[in-house]
């Protein structure tokens, strides 16, 4: 269910870094616009640049300079609250290394930012355990992490990362620690959210997922490369 | 978001982190908390307990509830047998004793004295003419009896003799003592030009110089010895029945001896501005060590805190990218800090009302001018359960927030 209008556009974004003494500037101007329910891929070789702008797309990280719109917000003049708000409701995120919280168990996991954007907390396990039961971890609700296999987690991190219908979904490499059957089972379980509708911005290297994706944005050296629309 | 929703988030978060912890990690936190929450509770009343086992003393041993001594610039109490008589009519008394006081010295060891140019084993003092069984109801005086017997009956000729004035017990006191003194020795007592012999019948130790540093006898034989009319009496201590007002009855009494040259003092009145001011001192030096052992907790807990929070940096980074706020994240740190508080203070107070209090009541530190009793109020604990609260809630919020406040994804990245 592809829609043509923006939910989140990048506006000639750059970030430097400052380590000493030396200025690395990992993005110089980088314009994209993403559409509502698109799957797109961002690739690029690593240092490329790639991760930096999922960050700061998803309001975890800030610019040095230029502008994110999230439905044609311009997201500079928020407030730390406000990025924390709109990271709670509007967007997820997968990290590569799952990102759980290793003392709660799956289920607290998976609800805990559900509990931080509900008035009222019934029914908020119903809906955890639905989740879990949707990404196909519905038998281990009660399991911690460290109980949990790689593919486990990372299954739990989704099932986190859905849990408020976030109007985005950002994942970065989130198969990077899984084998290649784990692997493939959790870039499924992301088409099918975003056959559902869910807008998925994806960083990745591996081919066979690009292939797949709506829309490709190629990062070298912090600049655009390519970018194509496959799908 | 309200304020009891970020509570109660904070708290689940806190408490899955506490329950989720070493085991070792909190019993040794809980530990620290206790221990200080006894720092403070415990130095602070040892010190006032200090000044309130001697005021004690002196109330139970010395002066009674109330005192009765002669006004300023007078030498006795005058009309003594119409005072007593009348003090009996009053039903709140429950006794009193009445006291004459000379200086005298008091000579031992004289039957051997051979050489004139050796010196006599002589030591001037004040002797206390009293009732014995009046003096023993008013002050338990016989409870201090550390060798020999107290003057039960036929007191004539009997002495008790302070242990202040004997060298086998005090040394160190100003103008010599008696040496060789033991129970059933003769000793004379010299009041004025009449020297008159009599037998140590026991020896008296407490921790008041008006018991250490006295020689009691029969109030019959002061009399005899000294001349002194019974009338012309220096102190005269009462014990009142409990739960009576000790003021009323002081104002009562005091209608009494007008026109007898007499002053009525409260037990409290009468031990002055020195020992409130000493009190006081206590006090102060209690709050101050009291303050350096908060300071220390503080600190501690603080380090704790913050090194947990530094762990969990790459958690705390999570938590923030997540969406949940950085005030939920912070209050969570403050919520265990104050677990931490509660639990060590709980602990602290079981330790202290069922076990540091009743052993000190009942064996108190022997002190040199007092039993060292540990003075705790339910108010002074209070507030010091409330000092560590609040410095535990500091202790935690600071390195929470500046953990809280690093950029979210270095903080997830360990950058």
């Amino acid at each position: 269910m592809k829609k043509e209008n923006t939910i989140i556009a990048a506006k000639d974004i750059t970030k430097n870094y400052i380590v000493g003494s030396v200025e690395t500037k990992v993005l110089r101007g980088i314009d994209i616009e993403i559409r509502e329910g698109e799957f797109s891929v961002i690739t690029g070789r690593s240092g490329s640049g790639k991760s930096t702008l999922l960050y700061i797309l998803s309001l975890l990280d800030r610019p040095t300079s230029g502008e994110v719109l999230f439905e044609k917000c311009n997201t500079r003049t928020f407030s730390e609250k406000m990025d924390s708000y709109c990271r709670l409701i509007h967007f997820g995120f997968v990290f590569q290394d799952y990102a759980l919280l290793p003392e709660l168990t799956a289920l607290e996991n998976v609800v805990l930012p559900l509990m931080a954007s509900r008035d009222s907390w019934e029914k908020v396990n119903d809906r955890g355990f639905d989740v879990l039961d949707k990404v196909g971890i519905g038998d281990k609700i009660n399991n911690y992490p460290s109980q949990l296999s790689g593919g486990e987690k990372q299954r739990v991190a989704i099932a986190r990362a859905i849990i408020n219908n976030p109007k985005i979904l950002f994942a970065d490499e989130p198969t990077a620690n899984l084998d290649s059957k784990r692997a493939d089972e959790i870039i499924n379980l992301l088409f099918d959210l975003n056959k559902k509708g869910l807008t998925i911005i994806l960083v990745t290297h591996e081919k066979k997922y690009i292939d797949r994706a709506d829309r490709v944005i190629k990062i070298d050296d912090g600049l655009i490369r390519e970018e194509k629309r496959i799908n | 978001m309200n304020f009891f929703k970020t509570i109660k988030i904070s708290f689940f978060l806190a408490f899955r982190q506490i329950k989720k912890a070493n085991l070792w990690v909190n019993i040794l936190i809980v530990f620290i908390m206790t221990v200080t929450f006894l720092n403070l509770v415990f130095v602070s009343g040892l010190l006032e307990g200090l000044v309130t086992g001697a005021s004690k003393d002196s109330r139970e041993h010395y002066s009674g509830d109330i005192i009765i001594t002669p006004d300023e610039e007078k030498i006795n109490i005058v009309n003594t047998k119409r005072i007593i008589n009348e003090i009996s009519q009053i039903p709140e008394i429950n006794s009193f004793s009445v006291r004459y006081l000379e200086g005298a010295r008091v000579e031992a060891g004289y039957s051997t004295f051979v050489e004139p140019n050796i010196e006599r084993n002589v030591v001037s003092t004040v002797i206390t003419g009293i009732d014995f069984e009046k003096e023993k109801k008013t002050t338990n005086l016989d409870k201090f009896i550390v060798e020999g017997e107290y003057v039960y009956d036929n007191p004539q000729n009997k002495v008790i003799i302070g242990s202040g004035l004997l060298a086998e017990y005090d040394s160190a006191i100003e103008g010599g003592n008696l040496e060789g003194v033991e129970v059933g020795d003769k000793v004379k007592i010299i009041a004025g030009e009449n020297p008159r012999e009599y037998i140590v019948s026991g020896i008296v130790e407490a921790k008041l110089n008006q018991i250490n540093n006295r020689i009691f006898i029969d109030q019959q034989q002061f009399i005899a010895l000294t001349g002194r009319s019974p009338q012309l009496s220096d102190e005269i201590a009462i014990t009142i029945n409990n739960n009576q007002s000790l003021e009323n009855i002081r104002n009562k009494i005091g209608v009494i001896v007008l026109n007898s040259q007499a002053k009525v003092e409260t037990w409290r009145e009468s031990q002055g501005q020195f020992f409130e001011d000493l009190s006081s001192t206590f006090t102060i030096l209690g709050a101050v060590i009291g303050a350096i052992g908060l300071a220390v907790a503080s600190v501690t807990l603080f380090i704790v805190i913050f090194i947990n929070a530094i762990s969990r940096e790459k958690y705390i980074g999570i938590l923030k990218g997540i969406g949940i706020d950085s005030s939920i994240i912070k209050y969570s740190y403050v919520l265990q800090s104050i677990f931490y508080a509660l639990i060590g203070s709980a602990i602290g107070l079981f330790l202290l009302y069922l076990f540091l209090v009743p052993y000190f009541d009942q064996n108190p530190i022997d002190f040199p001018f007092s039993d060292g009793i540990l003075d705790v109020t339910y108010e002074g604990v209070l507030i010091r359960v409330l000092i560590l609260f609040f410095s535990s809630v500091i202790a935690g919020l600071i390195p929470a927030h500046l953990i809280v406040k690093k950029n979210t994804i270095d903080s997830i990245l360990g950058r």
